[in-house]
């Protein structure tokens, strides 16, 4: 390449990348949202508490539920495992905290509340993700809210793939403690 | 010194030469066209390269980073997206699309590739181990558990794993050291792992390359650019020229003995003008036998050619070249090409200066026959061990006494190491000297050498001393 053609293209790389990182200091939450026309909520049962965490959510906090699920019996404090969840309150609300999902762009750790065996709520506790991945919880948990589920199709997220994955494993983790 | 004006040994039939070209416009004009084209193609190369590292910047790419964890995950973003866009320029460098090699000729195209390969590798590597640290320090891991961890967590982290074992493979046996110890047959085989390796690393780039997903700027960048290096190497590679040699019918005519070791290889077709090849490029090789139709070799056109023919003069190396000595009239061929930018068209002075070292003969005899220009005008310098056991040096004089030009053939070993003239010439000369006393009109004319590298080398060097431009030195190196 000639001379004034390197100088050209030192003059274009500048300009890229003092516009680039400029740009992207903004970037942030940008470009992990839904790539096609997002579901709406209205398959969702009718039972579900609209918390429906629309700003980002980790400024939403919640109550950390420690590990003892707070229906518990506090009126018994022998060692024996008696408090069993009574089967004659099918609609007791009942909470479990994931335990951390350190994964690379942050740490994932949510609490489920279900009413009987239906998932009502998910709250992030923690929801690290770095470079706008952010973005992604609020959608995750709706999709995992109409799935009942901790694992469900997320075709119609753009990106976000280690986002999801560290989501899905908190929620099947607390899943798994009820 | 054994230079000669005359002839030696007319013994052979007269070689029917043809016409040679009309007066060809020498205009610096033309130079000012190519380097324009060759800045266009570069800039296009190098934008992209700019564009993959915008577009990471603009997503935040560099804004994340506040400490070691984020640093590396930037790294390993960073490092895949310009390693994998280097990684398809390369592809591209080595599949012979003919646009390139106008402007380039195959042996640079050739050399910018290999130059590209240990960056891609190391860049490669740096991704690598970026994704497993970075992962490992989230989870307070060990590398290497991480690593094994990993396979079942990552979405196709297995082939990603199988593509970088490959290039790994493919690097290591193309540096030196490795290529003096394989055949050139096992090293090739190895190197088309490199595709292997390329196909390998596309899924997890779709399923995790967050760069990609759900990012239809950068999803419509990335299909682009991997189907025109694909649709590049389908054609010119693979399909163009099976279906060039079938139409013209390509086959051994006749194989006749130049000298001890080299022979010429006739190769007949119909209407071979279609070609478009002209003296001085060089053709890939094929010859369709059950044992040789895998391995194709370079072979410079040693004739002008014609409508109905295209002959190769090929030394004998120890190799397949030697088994091609013995190939049979008849045998079917496919040729790839014509390549290489050691042709007329470069020139762009009255004077020309062809130099030749042993087997580099052949692009030098063809371009002695066909190139446009008056008597006295062309000097033709051939360096051989033995004048009387050296290919197509009749025919040279041949071309030489009908067109008037001037002839010298240097005979001997080397008059000392770094010399390329032979014991015959004046000791109180450098080479330097040596070459104005052969050619006065050094400097200002269009030289053209071909043989051996270290030769190429020395003469250059010599030609820059007496004062020849460097853009009227034109050496083609035959990078295998």
């Amino acid at each position: 390449m000639r001379k004034s053609s390197q100088v050209l293209m030192g003059a274009i790389s500048l300009v890229a990348v003092t516009t680039g990182v400029q740009v992207g200091a903004n970037a942030k939450g940008s470009s992990f949202g839904p790539g096609g026309s997002f579901p709406t909520t209205t398959g969702t049962p009718t039972s579900s508490p609209t918390k429906t965490p629309t700003g980002t959510p980790t400024t939403s906090p919640t109550v950390k539920p420690t590990k003892t699920p707070t229906t518990k019996p506090t009126t018994k404090p022998t060692k024996t495992p008696t408090p069993k969840p009574t089967q004659t309150t099918p609609s007791s609300t009942v909470s479990h905290e994931s335990s951390p999902v350190y994964y690379r762009f942050g740490t994932v750790q949510l609490t489920v509340t279900k009413q009987g065996s239906q998932i009502t709520d998910i709250v992030m506790n923690q929801a690290g993700a770095s470079g706008g991945r952010a973005g992604a919880f609020p959608y995750l948990i709706t999709l995992a809210k109409q799935a009942q589920s901790a694992s469900f199709d997320t075709s119609m997220m753009g990106g976000a793939t280690y986002t999801t994955n560290a989501f899905m494993q908190a929620l099947g983790d607390a899943l798994s403690q009820f | 010194m054994a230079t000669t004006d005359s002839p030696q040994g007319m013994a052979a039939a007269e070689y029917p030469l043809v016409e040679p070209n009309p007066k060809t416009a020498l205009s610096p004009k033309r130079w000012t066209l190519l380097n324009r084209s060759q800045d266009f193609v570069e800039a296009l190369g190098y934008l992209s390269i700019l564009w993959v590292i915008f577009t990471f910047l603009i997503d935040g790419g560099a804004n994340q980073i506040n400490d070691l964890h984020s640093t590396l995950g930037a790294l390993d973003r960073l490092t895949a997206l310009v390693a994998t866009d280097l990684l398809l320029i390369q592809l591209l460098l080595i599949a012979r699309v003919p646009w390139l090699d106008k402007l380039y000729g195959h042996d640079r195209a050739t050399l910018t590739h290999k130059k590209l390969g240990k960056p891609v590798l190391y860049m490669i590597i740096v991704h690598f181990l970026a994704v497993v640290w970075g992962y490992a320090i989230a989870e307070g891991k060990n590398v290497i558990d991480e690593y094994f961890s990993l396979l079942n967590v990552i979405p196709d982290l297995i082939t990603a794993s199988i593509a970088f074992a490959l290039m790994i493979l493919v690097v290591v046996t193309s540096i030196k050291i490795a290529r003096k110890k394989l055949s050139y047959e096992a090293w090739y085989l190895v190197h088309l792992f490199g595709y292997g390796s390329v196909m390998f690393a596309i899924p997890h780039q779709i399923s995790t390359g967050i760069d990609i997903a759900g990012k239809p700027l950068a999803q419509t960048f990335w299909i682009s650019a991997y189907l025109f290096v694909a649709l590049n190497i389908a054609w010119f590679r693979l399909l163009s020229p099976i279906v060039f040699s079938a139409g013209h019918k390509l086959q051994i005519g006749k194989v006749v003995r130049e000298s001890s070791d080299s022979v010429s290889l006739y190769v007949n077709g119909k209407n071979l003008k279609n070609f478009n090849a002209t003296s001085g490029q060089f053709f890939i090789l094929r010859i369709i036998t059950p044992t040789q139709w895998w391995r194709a070799h370079p072979f410079s056109i040693s004739a002008a050619p014609t409508d109905k023919q295209i002959r190769f003069t090929i030394g004998n190396r120890g190799d397949d070249t030697e088994l091609i000595q013995h190939v049979k009239p008849g045998t079917r061929v496919i040729l790839e090409g014509p390549y290489g930018v050691f042709t007329e068209d470069r020139r762009t002075k009255d004077h020309v200066i062809l130099i030749a070292a042993g087997i580099g003969a052949p692009p030098i005899r063809a371009l002695a026959e066909s190139i446009a220009a008056k008597p006295g005008d062309v000097t033709i310098i051939y360096r051989v061990r033995d004048k009387n056991d050296a290919p197509l040096v009749d025919e040279l004089n041949q071309i030489a006494k009908k067109r008037g030009f001037y002839i010298h053939i240097l005979e001997g070993n080397r008059r000392h190491p770094k010399s390329w003239l032979p014991k015959s010439a004046n000791d109180n000369f450098a080479d330097d000297r040596v070459l104005q006393t052969l050619a006065p009109k050094v400097s200002k004319a269009d030289v053209y050498i071909c043989g051996p590298a270290a030769f190429t080398h020395a003469v250059s060097n010599s030609l820059l001393k007496a004062g020849t431009p460097a853009n009227q030195i034109h050496a083609e190196e035959f990078a295998w």
